[in-house]
């Protein structure tokens, strides 16, 4: 265990992914090398093509601002990101990158980064809402999201019965674990890199 | 569609019916169709449950044909609710059958003398009505069922459950769906009041022998339409989210925005909101074995109504909406999607407007009646609806009356309407809209059509801060529009994507209809609907007074981003400016 971090995997193919897609939507935690524009951060620190982020992500939260401009947004250490495919209603249009309703929005709502946040370390938050969390998160499952162990076990007692069907056992540093021993064998930890294999 | 069927209650003896031509009405359906019969032949200082109310139902100009997403069906009537003009409209089966028997309307006016309950019968035969007070106090479900005993199971039903029958302020027009359950209602402003204070409690529709519409030019309709639904398909909204997760899939997003209306319009955002997010819907649903992939009726191609079962696996009620999830679940605090689906089959059982009945319990609860979080008791209030107590028929009148009698001053409505899932504050357009409808506060009246598109009132600039104004109004008149032609409104983000789905779209009407409309013809039969209603409203008394949001949404700020409804006065008196 390093620096409170334990290590879950859990297998189960499509189901278990099915199981824990609500985390994604939680959000979870991503430590940067470096802070940057909005750009930046989700394409070369978090491997998100840029042309899935032009044309499948169409709205994106910055701290609970509806963001138009990847580019000239900065994204500070402990910022919140959240990332939407394309929403209906007139709410969905309003709140979408680039949108002609953009100005539905209240301007004053949420606050902007200071740009001489650039280049310091950090970590942010990220949220993966609806096909865009079907659709990316097999990937970061692959390669561990950080949640903090409080959450992990809150999420676990709602998701309880369903995870008993799809993965009834999980590893914790390499350790087989009942699931419903999990939350006693991260005793001490403070965040969890959870993995979810896609193949049984 | 070229005729009226006029049901009038007061004729001596027994109901009278009559079949109208279109006369002054031709080419009108819809919303259109509603306003316009309202605006001419409803006095506007009526009482709105006496004999002068007419309750007018009219599918949409495009419905029974083979045009895809053209089931939605408009309720019309001086509103019980706000004391204006109303349309309300629903998805279901309605709006195809009716059309296919030839009727553009059916007109319920009068009040019969003696309270005595009716069904009504129309097929291609003709119209039969009859007194049946075996139905009275049934909820629509059991109404349903009986009419399938007696009918069988190849009709389509509009009813009022109880809450009608009481004629109460948040009673709603049931309509059942492709299964028969009476799941999509015409919910807002009491239509269901007025169906019930005409003694009206069911009137059953079977369409056997009926053809499909056929458009003037088949050819040209038949290619129109091909291409409308390839749009519809190929686009990410319409073709995967909705399908996917159902309108539910907002939860997330505007909670993140921090616009979800939490604890009675207190906060912008609510703890609770991932679990009862679309995606947990939807995850909830297929793991129950229901189907979060469905239609509400036939030619949809959306699919985004779906079903909810149980925990044991039994169909307990469609997949509640967007706006129920919101308004019975983070409104009032609650996270559990089990309580809030049993909600959802109160609300539609008894008849009930699910936005006005979550808005009611919020406001409830902040009067003590039950603490926010607690879902038995939101369950236990609702029923009290039910069972027609005097709690619940203070509960059933909405949330301005329940405000009221228990003495709270945040009471979210506007013009006594309750205000749906986005908190205006933080999506100030919304408010806009909201303060100004001739409808009260609804999110529907101004929805995602795209105003420059349509070419209505004008090129806008939408990054400009004042365009607010002038993109509620732009957006008020595309939807009076859209809203005539029986088009879900969920068509919107595919025609304003796609240059050749909108195309597609105005070619099947013109196809349909023989005639050439352009752009400027839809934003004329748009500002014709708003005007005919805001002159309605005008003479029942509406000032611009009636055209703002509540007090607090100015002086209280909503977290997390600690804002306030700015928008000044004199511009809300400007939208109506054309």
């Amino acid at each position: 265990m390093a620096e409170g971090i334990v290590t879950v995997r859990f297998k189960g193919g499509d189901k278990a992914f099915s199981v824990f897609q609500g985390l994604l939507t939680q959000g979870f935690e991503c430590p940067l090398k470096t802070c940057g524009t909005l750009k930046h951060v989700l394409c070369r620190q978090l491997g998100i093509s840029e042309s899935y982020l032009n044309e499948r992500v169409q709205t994106i939260f910055l701290n609970g601002r509806a963001v138009d401009d990847l580019v000239g947004e900065v994204v500070g250490n402990n910022s919140r990101i959240a990332l939407s495919a394309a929403m209906p209603g007139l709410v969905g249009a309003v709140f979408r990158k680039g949108g002609m309703l953009s100005s539905l929005r209240n301007p004053r709502a949420g606050t902007t980064q200071d740009a001489s946040l650039e280049n310091r370390l950090g970590r942010v938050t990220l949220k993966l809402f609806n096909l865009i969390a079907a659709e990316l998160g097999p990937e970061f499952f692959k390669n561990g999201i950080l949640i903090k162990k409080e959450q992990l076990i809150h999420y676990l007692g709602w998701k309880k019965d369903l995870l008993h069907k799809a993965c009834p056992a999980a590893t914790v540093d390499g350790r087989q674990v009942e699931t419903d021993a999990l939350a006693s064998s991260l005793a001490g930890a403070e965040y969890v890199r959870l993995f979810v294999d896609g193949d049984e | 569609m070229d005729k009226i069927l006029r049901i009038n209650m007061s004729a001596p003896g027994k109901p009278e019916i009559k079949i109208d031509s279109m006369g002054d009405y031709a080419g009108l359906g819809g919303r259109g169709l509603t306003s316009a019969i309202v605006a001419k032949e409803v006095p506007p200082m009526c009482h709105p449950l006496g004999a002068d109310n007419k309750l007018i139902i009219a599918p949409g100009i495009l419905s029974g044909t083979a045009a895809a997403m053209s089931g939605r069906i408009s309720v019309g009537c001086k509103s019980p609710l706000t004391g204006g003009i109303k349309e309300a409209n629903s998805g279901g089966q309605g709006a195809q059958v009716l059309a296919r028997l030839g009727y553009a309307a059916i007109v319920i006016e009068g009040k019969p003398e003696k309270k005595t309950l009716y069904k009504i019968f129309v097929n291609k035969d003709g119209v039969d009505i009859a007194e049946d007070d075996s139905l009275r106090m049934l909820g629509n479900y059991d109404t349903v069922n009986r009419m399938k005993a007696e009918f069988g199971d190849k009709i389509a039903c509009v009813s009022i459950g109880q809450a009608g029958e009481m004629m109460l302020g948040a009673a709603s027009v049931a309509f059942t769906d492709m299964e028969l359950r009476p799941c999509r209602h015409a919910g807002r402003g009491g239509v269901g009041a007025v169906m019930g204070s005409k003694g009206m409690k069911v009137i059953v529709l079977d369409d056997a022998g009926m053809k499909m519409r056929s458009p003037k030019d088949p050819e040209k309709f038949k290619a129109a339409n091909k291409i409308f639904v390839e749009g519809l398909r190929k686009h990410p909204v319409t073709g995967e989210g909705l399908p996917a997760y159902g309108t539910n899939v907002l939860v997330n997003v505007v909670n993140e925005a921090g616009g979800f209306p939490t604890h009675n319009f207190k906060s912008g955002r609510f703890d609770g909101a991932s679990r009862i997010s679309g995606e947990a819907l939807a995850e909830m649903e297929t793991e129950r074995g229901a189907n979060p992939t469905h239609g509400c009726h036939r030619g949809c191609v959306i699919q985004c109504s779906g079903t909810f079962f149980d925990k044991n696996g039994n169909f307990l009620s469609k997949q509640p909406e967007y706006e129920t999830v919101w308004a019975h679940g983070g409104n009032c605090g609650i996270d559990d999607l089990d309580a809030i689906a049993m909600l959802d089959r109160l609300d539609d059982d008894y008849g009930l407007d699910t936005i006005e009945m979550g808005a009611t319990i919020g406001v409830a609860m902040e009067a003590g009646l039950a603490a926010f979080g607690d879902a038995e008791a939101a369950i236990e209030l609702v029923k009290e609806v039910g069972k027609g107590t005097p709690l619940g028929r203070i509960l059933g009148s909405g949330a301005g009356v329940t405000g009221k009698v228990f003495g709270v001053e945040r009471v979210p409505v506007v013009k006594n309407q309750s205000m749906p899932a986005y908190d205006p504050r933080a999506v100030q357009g919304m408010g806009v809209t909201y303060a100004t409808s001739t409808m009260g506060a609804d999110h529907t009246a101004g929805y995602c059509v795209t105003a420059n598109l349509l070419g209505v009132g004008g090129t806008v600039d939408p990054l400009s801060p004042e365009g607010q104004i002038e993109l509620s109004r732009n957006l008020q008149i595309a939807t009076a529009a859209i809203d005539s032609t029986g088009m879900c409104l969920f068509i919107a983000f595919a025609i304003l994507d796609q240059e050749e789905t909108f195309n597609a779209m105005v070619d099947m009407i013109n196809a349909f209809t023989g005639l050439s409309m352009t752009a400027e013809d839809v934003s004329a039969l748009g500002k014709n609907i708003l005007t005919m209603e805001r002159d309605f409203n005008l003479q029942a008394g509406f000032t611009a007074k009636d055209d703002r949001l509540p007090d607090y949404f100015i002086k209280e700020t909503l977290p997390p981003h600690d804002v306030t409804f700015a928008v000044a006065d004199a511009d809300l008196d400007r939208v109506f400016d054309f």
